[in-house]
Order: structure tokens, then C-alpha cells, then sequence
């Protein structure tokens, strides 16, 4: 096998919850050694995709292919290289944390060694208490010790830093890097648009079932329209639209009556890679003609920004939509 | 990357009942009221003074009934909604250990504890001066169909059961009939209930039971059914576990109902 090939196949997956299509003609790849973003808002699918790839449901039609095999037919390949954490999932309460990870070493083929994985998630110190002792935040970290154990080949995390502290976050961040970089495929959900920033190499956006925006993550963000404000007085409100260059698009927008300086906002939006020309050319102007900036901002295109653009297309399909 | 150990299927099975195994018996008060719950029936020949074999069978077939439906049914219903609203059982799903196995695990433990309660009775009895079991393998014909049956119902009961508290009350219809048809099975009543006896749960096992201490000439209405005597009683109960196995799979949830 080799680092490019393909680890999981979604291809027009559709499968329905009765009436309600949770995914709907989904198509996307997972390369091997790489981390995948499945993005969306609460009731996107993204949780039912990821039941689909543990073949813990069978698609109404389209094929799913986990490590080249059916997971509904095949289960057990699927089950051998995979470690999943999931949003909610018990753990025997009265039982010790490395007692919980020996039972697990018990259950999977996987081999590791429980102090290495309690050290990985900051739990080392932790061995000896039962888990209902646990704070939330451990408990997160026991189930990516779970989920990790003896390094799968597969991983699926469901929004694994939800309830993390900053500092485990972080952690669990790298953990994720140094797992990829051992040659783990790492497939998370998150609501955390930063931290697939942070982590992904490639993402799919799902909507309502459809997955809209599907590629490598600087792909995507190369999609993405940055921005830059900044306030002045209402005699150069004007300059800026008059000499911009075309790559530039320029708004004005009045002050608000509360404004107690009553001062102009100007908007320059562009695409990600012009960001920085933009700030230059915004600065060289000002200066030349002694225009005085107040409050300039000047934001990247984020993952967030390509996220919620995606939104607002996809709630003016649905209102066309309705109204037909 | 990943390091691979060869365990089989098996071995994970093993791992996992030796792990409820020991679960189950740190749970001091799970453990003591089940055993105060069923060596209770020991009771009975203090109270009834049985003297004949007949008398005696109408103490020890019920008492098979009430055991296993103490120990092994109430607890495998409480057991599987407690892993079940525990989200217990969505973790295991992510392991590698299947649907089968996991189930195994749980319930092997249980139906040992059980039978092995079951056993401290019949002995008891004996040395309370019952008479030895003509027929000994009728006996443990009863006793294994009577731990399957209470297994799978109790399956059945802690899948339909809405939350593990509401278990308690779920159990009670099959304790009631159990236990009363149990009885029913050596008392001479109307025709007409001693049709349907038969097809009661737990009545067969009871019969079963019976027939092992060597009292079959007295029971059920022979010419209703097409098959007769332990054949009868085998089937009958099968029938059951089936039924209980169609339902637990039919309510069969990984994670707590909402």
C-alpha cells in the first residue's frame, strides 16, 4: 500500500433515518497517513457518515470502503484496525483507569503499553482512580486513550476535544500529529474550526446530508475572502473607491448614529493571497494623501469565514427552494 | 505502526466474562440479595414437611423456577439496561469483541452464579431428606433449559425496559407467571387451565424438573397437545427462548432511550 491510496471510500452514500435523508449522495476520500476534517453543524450527518465507515449502519444505497472492504460485510477487518472514540460512550464506572485499559487490551489485537498511553494522555498520575472519580476532561482523555490504543491504522474521533481544557487540548493535538506522522489516519469531527486548521490535512463540509465542499484544507482556504477595516472621517470616505485596484472590492458604510466620533468604515475584501498587498496598498494610500486610520483590522480568510459562506449559500438554496 | 497480537475470538470472549466475573462479585449486594433472594426456598420444606416423592416434587420443581428466575433473570435484565443506559455497550461495539460475545460475557457469569445457587438448593433438599432424582439427566435438562430461558427473557426484559430503574417492574409480569404457573404444573386443577399450563414460560422446565424426581404420571392434560411428556416440555421452552431472543433483538438499542 502506498501513502497516496485511498483508506476509506464514501461514494454517493445516501442513507435515511425513515423520512429524514441524514446523508445524501455523500461522495468523498481519505488518503492514507493523512488527517481528514468532516465539518457541518449540529444535524449536518456527520455523526451517521461516521457509523456508516464503522459499518454500525448500512448505507440505502452507494458504497462504503473501509481499508478496501464492505465494514457492514466485513466488520471485523474493519473493527481490527480501527480505534474510535465516540461523542458519548460509558466506561465501568467503578473500575480503575488502568484497570479499564487493561480490560481494553484484552478486547482489541492491538498491542501497547498502558503507562506509555497514560503518559500520552496526561493521566499517568491518574492509574489508581476509579473512573467515576474522574473529571470530565479526564474522562476525554481516557477515551482517546481508548481510541489510540496500539496506534490503529484507523482512528475516527467525534468532536474528541469537547469538554478539554486549552492545555488538553493542545496535547491531544499533538498526539494527533505524532500519530500521523507514525502512519495512523486520523478522521475528526469537530466544531472547533480552528482546530482542523490546526490538524487537517484534507476536509469535507457537510450540509443537511450533502457533503458542499470537499478537498485539501489550503485549497479550500485559498478559497476563503479576507478582509480589512478601518475608520475615517467622512471627507475621505470617498478616496479609496476612486483609485482601487481591481482585485480590490471596496464598501463604505456610514457611521452609526451612536458613533460619538461619527467616523466612516471603510471594507476592503479580497482574495486570501492578496491580503497582505492589500494592507500595503491601504497604508501607502492613507499616507500619501495624509488620511488619518482609525481602528484597522485586517482579517485572513479563515476556515470559518469559507464555513459560514457555505451556510448562507445554502440557507438562499433552501428559501428558492421552499418558495418553488 | 501498529503492533498485532493473535487473539482469537474466543480468548477476547474469556477476557471480557473473567472481567463481569469479577465485576459481579465486588458487587457485595447485587451478590447477597440474590443469594438470600434464592436460597430463601429452602424454606419450604421447613413449612410444607413433604413426606412422599409427589410432595417432594411439588417443593423442588417450583424452587428450580423461582432460582433461576432470582438470579439469573432478574439480573441479566438489569444488567444489560444498566450497560445499555451506561453507554457500556456503545463502547464495546467499537471493540473488537461481537454482539454474541459480548452477551456471552455478561451472561455466562450470571447462569454460573445461578446454577451454582441452583445446586446449593437440590443439595440442601436432599439433605433435608428429598429423594435423589430418578432421572438425572431430566434433571440437568431442566436446569439448562431453565437458565437458557431465564437468560434470553431476561435479555428480552432489559431491552424493552425503558431505563434500567424501570426494570424492577419490568420483571414482575414473568416472576408472577412463573412462579404461579410452577406451582400449578403438580396441583390437580380444572381442565381447562391444565390445557394451557403447558404453554406457560417456565412451566415446562418445572415440568421437566418433576419428571426428573419421577412424578410425571400426575401432570397436564396429555391428549391436548400432539406431543407428550419432556419432548413437549423441551419444545415449549425452546419456543420461549426463541420468542425472548426475536424480542431483545427486536428492542435492541446501544444506547439509552431519550
Amino acid at each position: 500500500m502506498t501513502s497516496t491510496e485511498s483508506l476509506v471510500l464514501f461514494d454517493r452514500v445516501r442513507f435515511a433515518y425513515g423520512d429524514y435523508v441524514a446523508v445524501n449522495e455523500s461522495s468523498f476520500t481519505v488518503q492514507r497517513g493523512t488527517v481528514f476534517g468532516l465539518l457541518g453543524t449540529n444535524g449536518a450527518g456527520k455523526t451517521t457518515t461516521l457509523e456508516l465507515l464503522q459499518g454500525f449502519r448500512s448505507p440505502v444505497s452507494g458504497s462504503v470502503r473501509v481499508l478496501g472492504v464492505d465494514p457492514v460485510r466485513d466488520p471485523g477487518r474493519v473493527r481490527r484496525a480501527t480505534g474510535v472514540m465516540l461523542q458519548e460512550a460509558g466506561f465501568f464506572l467503578n473500575v480503575t483507569v488502568e484497570r479499564t485499559l487493561r480490560l481494553w487490551s484484552g478486547l482489541v489485537d492491538r498491542r501497547d503499553d498502558v503507562g506509555d498511553v497514560l503518559a500520552r494522555v496526561g493521566l499517568r498520575d491518574r492509574a489508581d482512580v476509579p473512573v467515576q472519580a474522574l473529571s470530565g476532561g479526564e474522562r476525554r482523555r481516557l477515551d482517546v486513550a481508548v481510541a489510540t490504543w496500539g496506534s490503529p491504522e484507523l482512528i475516527v474521533l467525534d468532536e474528541p476535544t469537547t469538554g478539554l481544557d486549552p492545555a488538553s487540548r493542545r496535547l491531544l493535538w499533538s498526539h494527533v500529529r505524532e500519530l500521523r506522522d507514525q502512519g495512523s489516519t486520523v478522521i475528526l469531527t469537530t466544531h472547533h474550526l480552528e482546530e482542523i486548521e490546526a490538524l487537517a490535512d484534507t476536509i469535507a463540509i457537510m450540509d443537511r446530508g450533502d457533503v458542499v465542499r470537499s478537498g485539501p484544507l489550503a485549497s479550500i482556504l485559498g478559497s476563503a475572502t479576507a478582509s480589512v477595516t478601518a475608520r475615517v472621517s467622512e471627507q475621505h470616505a470617498g478616496a479609496f473607491s476612486a483609485s482601487k485596484p481591481h482585485w480590490l472590492q471596496v464598501d463604505v458604510a456610514p457611521p452609526l448614529r451612536s458613533d460619538p466620533d461619527q467616523r466612516w468604515t471603510i471594507s476592503l475584501r479580497m482574495d486570501r493571497q492578496r491580503h497582505q498587498d492589500a494592507v500595503g496598498w491601504l497604508i501607502t494610500m492613507s499616507s500619501a494623501r495624509g488620511i488619518a486610520l482609525d481602528l484597522l483590522r485586517a482579517t485572513p480568510g479563515t476556515l470559518e469565514d469559507v464555513f459560514l459562506a457555505l451556510q448562507d449559500e445554502s440557507v438562499a438554496r433552501r428559501v428558492v427552494e421552499d418558495a418553488a | 505502526m501498529t503492533l498485532q497480537t493473535s487473539r482469537t475470538s474466543i480468548g477476547r470472549t474469556m477476557q471480557m466474562a473473567a472481567f463481569e466475573t469479577q465485576l459481579l462479585f465486588c458487587q457485595r449486594t447485587t451478590v447477597l440479595s440474590n443469594s438470600i433472594g434464592s436460597l430463601v426456598v429452602l424454606a419450604f420444606p421447613l413449612l410444607a414437611h413433604p413426606t412422599t416423592r409427589t410432595q417432594w416434587a411439588a417443593v423442588e420443581a417450583p424452587s428450580v423456577v423461582f432460582v433461576v428466575l432470582f438470579t439469573i433473570y432478574v439480573t441479566t435484565a438489569g444488567s444489560i439496561a444498566a450497560r445499555r443506559d451506561m453507554q457500556i455497550l456503545k463502547r464495546l461495539r467499537t471493540s473488537q469483541l461481537r454482539t454474541v460475545e459480548m452477551l456471552f460475557a455478561l451472561i455466562a457469569p450470571l447462569v454460573l452464579v445461578g446454577v451454582l445457587q441452583l445446586t446449593v438448593v437440590l443439595v440442601g433438599y436432599r439433605l433435608m431428606g428429598a429423594p435423589a432424582p430418578s432421572d438425572l439427566v431430566l434433571m440437568l435438562g431442566a436446569v439448562t433449559a431453565s437458565a437458557l430461558l431465564a437468560a434470553f427473557s431476561g435479555l428480552a426484559t432489559g431491552m424493552v425496559a425503558r431505563d434500567a430503574e424501570r426494570v424492577q417492574f419490568a420483571v414482575l409480569p414473568l416472576i408472577l407467571i412463573g412462579a404461579v404457573t410452577a406451582n400449578l404444573v403438580l396441583v390437580d386443577a380444572d381442565a381447562s387451565v391444565r390445557a394451557w399450563i403447558p404453554l406457560m414460560p417456565f412451566a415446562g422446565v418445572a415440568d421437566l424438573a418433576a419428571r426428573a424426581l419421577g412424578v410425571s404420571d400426575v401432570l397436564l392434560a396429555p391428549d391436548v397437545f400432539p406431543l407428550h411428556g419432556a419432548a413437549r416440555d423441551i419444545l415449549v421452552t425452546m419456543a420461549w427462548v426463541a420468542l425472548s431472543g426475536a424480542v431483545a433483538r427486536r428492542a435492541w438499542r446501544w444506547e439509552p432511550r431519550r
